[in-house]
């Protein structure tokens, strides 16, 4: 209060003129909202009332083909010829002969779920579209993440006779967090 | 407007402050921008990177699975006519084996390699990237990194396939497939070896034990019952027979014991000769 007095009285100031040193600070002061909103606008930094992100989410959307090409390499004991042959083959295997329509879709299902029902229960969606042959797209819970707009990590494996894209929906609700019993939701058996 | 002297020197001083903190904003936003790009690129560079390597095992995967199919696939054509030296006869249109016709291994494994490597690049020409899945880069660019260059080596090491690449795979990182852009190549060796259902040397094999096995047996009651003992004798690991005799003629069909993928067929490869009993 004393610093507008003076203002007022005297005309002058620290600097000899307080106009000018209010000028100075006035325009100082904008600069440096301006430099604020700009950096803003411009993602150098946080927005107004944002906070900084230190982990992009994007860093949990790269795929991992390591799984799903183990998967597929993990060998399921089949029945063939109307059971009166037994043979254990890779599952890449079973998808193939499921292209050529020697086995049903509903043993590659079987198969997969056998695979995954001790870690990730029933929270995983897969999709397999044929190159040739008669047979059908094969789905497991694909539509929902689809329908509902989720946004996850999907890895398509390309293969000589087809395309097999997964989803781990567990894994992918373990990072994003909130779910507290995500064991019993997904039917794991442990 | 009256300026007096004191208040020329207080605007010089304000102009003063103005200018430095002008040059303060520039310094800072040059500052920010270069740490900006620096924090971008710790994030953006491995993330890329881990993209380019899951990119490469399932190129790697569609190699192999490739090559499994090309092979068994070349060793069923193979076996519907075993190639060999010598001037051959057929008998009810199996032909007939014995010291002038018999399979010869150099054209059996030249044919071999022949049709397996049109197979395999046939199958590699069509392989599709699926990266990148998030958006802007190119798949098709990933595509010719296994499907450009037919320059793989063949090599036959009993029944194992040794497939050998002369330049190994390089996922260069193309300018605009990241922001801030990263440089640089990811290199694979995608040599690799592949375990064939049978050895082609076993043919050879199944060729001296059955001629063998005829001459033992010539004179037995039951020729038939004779050489098949002989050659359930020798335990071969890949491959069953079947005997059958006809006009002084013994013909074997020998099956392999593992099933092969043949287009759209799952089912065991066989071929068949026969041997004179005269």
């Amino acid at each position: 209060m004393d610093f507008l007095k003076n203002i007022k009285k005297n005309k002058k100031g620290i600097l000899g003129s307080e106009l000018a040193t209010i000028w100075a600070i006035i325009i100082l002061a904008i600069i440096l909202i301006i430099f604020y909103m700009l950096a803003s606008i411009l993602g150098l930094g946080p927005g107004f009332g944002e906070k900084t992100k230190v982990i992009p989410e994007k860093a949990f959307m790269v795929e991992d083909s390591t799984e799903v090409i183990a998967l597929l390499k993990t060998p399921f004991e089949i029945e063939l010829d109307s059971g009166v042959e037994k043979v254990t083959l890779p599952l890449n295997e079973i998808l193939k002969l499921y292209t050529m329509g020697e086995v049903s879709g509903d043993v590659v299902k079987e198969k997969i779920a056998q695979a995954f029902e001790k870690s990730y229960g029933i929270c995983y969606a897969f999709r397999y579209e044929p190159n040739f042959g008669s047979s059908e797209i094969l789905e497991e819970r694909w539509i929902l993440p689809k329908a509902t707009n989720i946004e996850m990590p999907e890895t398509i494996i390309f293969l000589p006779y087809g395309k097999f894209y997964f989803r781990n929906l567990y894994n992918w609700n373990k990072f994003k967090g909130g779910v507290s019993n995500l064991d019993a939701i997904c039917q794991v058996k442990r | 407007m009256r300026i007096n002297k004191r208040s020329k020197k207080a605007v010089t001083f304000a102009i003063g402050i103005i200018l430095v903190a002008i040059a303060v904003t520039i310094f800072a936003f040059y500052a920010a921008l270069t740490t900006s790009s620096h924090r971008k690129n710790d994030i953006e560079t491995p993330l890329f990177l881990l993209n380019v390597q899951n990119e490469a095992k399932e190129a790697m995967f569609y190699t192999q699975e490739s090559a499994k199919y090309a092979s068994q696939q070349t060793l069923f054509e193979l076996l519907k006519g075993v190639p060999t030296k010598g001037n051959c006869k057929f008998f009810n249109s199996v032909i007939i084996w014995n010291n002038n016709c018999q399979p010869d291994i150099s054209k059996i494994k030249n044919k071999f390699l022949q049709t397996f490597e049109a197979r395999f690049y046939s199958y590699l020409g069509k392989y599709k990237s699926t990266f990148p899945s998030p958006d802007k880069q190119t798949p098709e660019l990933y595509s010719k990194v296994i499907n450009q260059d037919k320059d793989y080596t063949f090599n036959i090491n009993k029944n194992k396939l040794e497939i050998n690449k002369k330049n190994i795979l390089s996922y260069i990182f193309p300018q605009g497939m990241a922001n801030p852009p990263v440089t640089g190549t990811y290199e694979v060796d995608p040599s690799f070896a592949l375990e064939l259902p049978f050895g082609l040397n076993e043919i050879i094999d199944i060729y001296k034990a059955s001629k063998n096995a005829v001459k033992d047996c010539k004179s037995a009651k039951e020729v038939e019952k004779c050489v098949k003992d002989e050659l359930d004798k020798l335990n071969f690991e890949n491959f069953d027979f079947g005997l059958a005799e006809k006009s002084n003629y013994l013909i074997f069909k020998a099956t392999t014991k593992k099933r092969l993928f043949f287009d759209s067929v799952y089912g065991r490869a066989s071929f068949s000769y026969a041997f004179s009993l005269a």
